[in-house]
């Protein structure tokens, strides 16, 4: 019996827009989720600001040391552990909570009940994250990559995310409807993965320290893990999400869906040991990582084909649709990303990338131009349907994407190319140390111009975003604000 | 058989927050706040397309590929296994012939080039230069001996008075432990490097130094110069 | 996919598995190593009356690592010899063997650090023994140094009027340079710098263990 309602609600009634019915319960869902999201939103901007000017301070002191090096607070090797953080505890998990959590519940098409526990683990969470940059920036840092913030506020940020994740997970409890979508999937294991790669990091590294390298690798399994079962998961969730919606078409197929789903869950996590090629563990370990991050190639290419099949033939309205033109780009850059990234576990090419900019840019490839941009995208979606309200000025958007994708494109050229050459000169021990870093600089110096590139993107969309909040004049419904003026959903 | 649905099969009642929204839905005003989404599109819903064979056949490759590399490059699943290449015996390689200028070089530029510089030109008044000092292209055995044991106290090169620290090179107590071929090497290189020209040093010579002195403590500048006096 | 069990299952499963195969096993296999003396006699035990390596380091030096660790030197500088023919860590003197797991046991903190903006520093005591030259090159890189890119570490160091006669500790910084502080004034570590310095100078690979012998070339 349940199979036969199951069949016809799914499919000789679907759940369409067509029907009211529908509407007035994703207006409710949206309703429902409106104070937390915006919350967790705010909170995401500021900090985007402030990572961006941190991440700014420590390009420059990465070619002209003298610059603010007075300050022992902003020395470089605190400045940039605290942009890390600052992007990736403040920016990224706060958008992540908000567009995580409303993809969740219009998927399980519940309301969030409670919400206002959301504002109270957010809250927490804020704090505890401002309070561990700080720390950082005062020298209470615990120099263990991703995982810089000092051990007190560690807790609480725990603590907090238990919060957090469990209103995902208890909107899946109660879902309606009977299907269970690619992206609930994806939402749903980074809930569960996330803390538990957080909560046995700090275990193993901080309060009861494996001996020696045994901590590195738990040091690489969760830093690498971060980006493969936290913001890749939902970025992709995010994709599947917004791209079938926004053209208004399937998702391409099913079993791609499927297959890209548990070959990522299977591989990525084997693939952090590849940050320790040529490093002072058992050999096995690391050919078992490189191994895996080469698997990687296969839930990339059947996402890419899955992307790109549902994509195709609607490209004039991936260019209008703010929404999908960030996505689109981040979709592509997952595919270039992990592809490199493949190509960058192999022995011979690490020999060389390893210990250089190289990897710097490729980590800033990864999270930058694939996860933010793919973030940029749905706030884009969900600011509209969130607030009543459309985005105050297309023009605004497009210096936001233009200055973010020339400005992520410059870093990644200019840090692959002077990542290379530093490789090589450093691999050849007929040329001076010191040579290898001052042929860096001139690349290093295309970093901060992409750095300030990124920042004024960032500063325009943090400008539509407070101006759409705080709107002047009464924002009437003049139309979805696209990139070219026609029609088409945001 | 939309009675099946189970959204149709509860009536709202008529004065419920449903069914005001539902009549709302026809309302113009409401429309227009809702315009976000009355414009949306379905939510997403998922295709049948089948996997492309290729990609089949690419995954099997690949996951080919993953078993023959990770059984090959495993070092047998030891934990003192650090080579990917080790296996049994490693072939001892041919030394290659032996080049004091290259050796000397490469020691100067790991050793010594932190302090004296790489063209050997040193830090006024810190480090001393080794271009153009008879400390350097002089007596070979003073020479080997502040290599071998280090220096201390006033000494003068090129005019500049310095009072540093060298520390010793050689096997004694405190010394870095390069061996007497390095030393000769690096001693040769230092002479002949930057347009110094003097005589090479070979190991026996500083071998034969270190053995009529054994180990003792840095020398003295002006110790050492009783010894082997500049030429001027 | 409607299959929830098999959903949560497989999500739990992964990520089990790859901490079970990648830090429990690790964990298990190489976690519980212990000091050894450099070679093994004929039955494979700790040769007697030998030093036992690695050596933990203590007092000062212990210090220094905590100010390495809170400035986030470790951000530019890693701690980790590749193997020769593996790039050129050896050949550039960053260790005269590949460091391995044991060279790390005694330490709280593991700080193997990834990028190398400046050189390997696992063996800097052995490379550049001299404690003026790393004062000199924390005060401003750019003494010894022309074209660094590191940071200067002045606030590690106290600039005062000389007294009656020179600080013991004085930083040696001739008059002539760019970067003395001026005339009648002497530049002198404080504690942190002290500690730093002890510990660049306690950071050294010059020892062999029965799994990775340094072989004399």
């Amino acid at each position: 019996m349940s199979n036969t309602v199951a069949a016809t609600s799914v499919q000789e009634t679907p759940y369409t827009t067509a029907n009211p019915g529908v509407v007035t319960e994703l207006s409710r869902i949206d309703r429902s989720m409106r104070g937390a999201a915006i919350f967790f939103l705010i909170s995401s901007v500021l900090w985007l600001l402030i990572g961006s000017a941190l991440a700014i301070i420590a390009a420059l002191k990465a070619h002209t040391p003298d610059f603010l090096g007075a300050y022992e607070t902003l020395t470089f090797g605190r400045v940039r552990s605290a942009h890390l953080n600052a992007m990736v505890f403040g920016w990224s998990n706060n958008a992540i909570f908000a567009v995580g959590l409303w993809m969740m519940a219009r998927l399980c098409r519940n309301e969030v009940r409670h919400h206002g526990m959301l504002y109270i683990a957010g809250a927490l969470w804020n704090i505890a994250t401002t309070i561990g940059i700080a720390g950082i920036l005062l020298g209470h840092s615990t120099s263990i990559e991703w995982l810089e913030m000092p051990k007190n506020v560690t807790p609480v940020l725990a603590l907090s995310y238990a919060l957090i994740g469990a209103w995902g997970i208890l909107a899946f409890r109660f879902r309606r409807g009977e299907h269970v979508y690619v992206s609930q999937w994806y939402i749903l294991a980074a809930l569960f993965w996330f803390p538990w790669l957080y909560t046995i990091a700090q275990m193993m590294i901080v309060w009861f320290p494996a001996r020696g390298t045994v901590q590195a690798i738990t040091n690489w399994w969760f830093a690498h893990n971060v980006l493969g079962l936290w913001f890749t998961p939902m970025a992709l969730a995010a994709a599947y999400y917004f791209i079938p919606k926004v053209l208004g078409k399937p998702i391409h197929s099913y079993y791609l869906s499927v297959l890209g789903f548990w070959s990522l869950a299977l591989f990525y996590n084997w693939a952090g040991v590849h940050h320790l090629i040529g490093g002072p563990i058992p050999v096995w370990l690391i050919s078992a990582g490189i191994v895996a991050s080469v698997m990687m190639v296969i839930p990339v290419i059947v996402t890419a084909i899955n992307h790109h099949m549902t994509v195709v033939g609607s490209f004039g309205a991936v260019w209008r649709s703010p929404t999908l033109r960030f996505i689109v780009f981040g979709a592509i850059s997952y595919t270039a990303v992990s592809l490199i990234g493949s190509a960058m576990a192999l022995r011979s090419v690490n020999v060389v990338t390893h210990f250089t900019h190289f990897t710097v840019g490729h980590a800033h490839h990864g999270v930058y131009a694939f996860f933010t941009m793919i973030m940029f995208g749905s706030i884009y979606f969900m600011m509209p349907r969130l607030l009543y309200r459309e985005w105050p000025s297309a023009t605004l958007i497009r210096v936001h994407f233009w200055c973010c994708a020339l400005g992520i494109g410059i870093m990644v050229v200019g840090l692959h190319v002077g990542g290379w050459i530093q490789g090589m000169m450093m691999n050849n021990p007929d040329i001076a140390f010191i040579d290898t870093v001052i042929a860096t600089v001139p690349w290093l110096y295309s970093r901060s111009v992409s750095g300030l590139l990124l920042t004024i993107g960032h500063i325009a969309f943090a400008l539509n975003f407070f101006w759409m909040i705080f709107p002047r004049r009464s924002a009437s419904a003049a139309g979805p604000t696209l990139l070219d003026g026609k029609e088409v959903s945001a | 058989m939309s009675e099946d649905n189970p959204k149709a099969k509860h009536q709202p009642h008529p004065d419920s927050r449903e069914s005001l929204e539902k009549a709302g839905y026809q309302d113009k005003q409401i429309q227009d706040v809702h315009a976000q989404l009355m414009r949306e599109k379905d939510e997403p819903t998922e295709g049948f397309s089948p996997v492309p064979l290729f990609t089949l056949f690419l995954f099997a490759i690949i996951v080919f590929w993953g078993g023959v590399y990770f059984t090959k490059y495993s070092g047998d699943f030891r934990w003192d296994v650090y080579d990917p290449h080790q296996r049994g015996e490693s072939a001892v390689a041919e030394a290659p012939a032996f080049d004091p200028i290259a050796r000397g070089s490469r020691v100067y530029r790991n050793r010594c080039a932190q302090c004296h510089q790489a063209e050997g030109q040193g830090v006024a008044g810190v480090y001393p230069p080794l271009v153009g000092t008879e400390w350097v292209t002089g007596s070979d055995e003073r020479l080997i001996k502040i290599l071998l044991h280090g220096l201390e106290g006033e000494i003068v090169v090129r005019g500049n008075t310095y009072n540093g620290a060298m520390p010793a090179f050689g096997p004694g107590p405190g010394g870095l432990n390069i061996g007497d071929r390095d030393i000769g090497a690096v001693a040769t290189f230092i002479r002949q490097a930057w347009g110094n020209n003097a005589e090479a040093i070979s190991e026996e010579r500083v071998f034969e130094v270190r053995e009529a002195i054994g180990n003792r403590g840095p020398w003295d500048g002006s110790e050492l110069l009783g010894l082997h006096p500049l030429s001027k | 996919m409607n299959n929830l069990p098999l959903l949560f299952l497989g999500i739990f499963f992964t990520l089990a598995f790859s901490w079970t195969g990648l830090i429990l096993t690790s964990q298990i296999q190489f976690g519980g190593l212990v000091q050894t003396t450099q070679q093994l006699d004929a039955e494979g035990n700790l040769m007697e009356d030998e030093d036992l390596f690695p050596q933990q380091i203590v007092g000062l030096a212990k210090h220094g690592k905590e100010v390495y660790i809170d400035l986030g030197c470790m951000y530019c500088h890693s701690q980790q010899v590749r193997r020769p023919g593996f790039g050129a860590d050896t050949e550039r003197g960053w260790g005269n063997r590949q460091s391995v797991p044991r060279d790390y046991i005694l330490q709280d903190r593991v700080v193997l650090g990834t990028m190398r903006t400046g050189p390997d520093l696992k063996n800097i005591g052995d490379r550049i023994p001299s404690t003026d030259w790393h004062h000199q090159h924390f005060y401003n890189p750019q003494i010894t140094s022309p074209g660094s890119v590191m940071p200067p570490y002045a606030f590690l160091y106290r600039v005062q009027p000389i007294g009656d006669e020179p600080h013991p500790n004085a930083v040696p910084i001739p008059q002539s340079s760019p970067y003395h502080p001026g005339p009648g004034l002497e530049i002198i570590p404080t504690r942190r710098a002290e500690a730093l310095v002890a510990y660049m100078l306690s950071l050294r690979l010059n020892y062999s263990l029965p799994e990775a012998p340094i072989v004399e070339q």
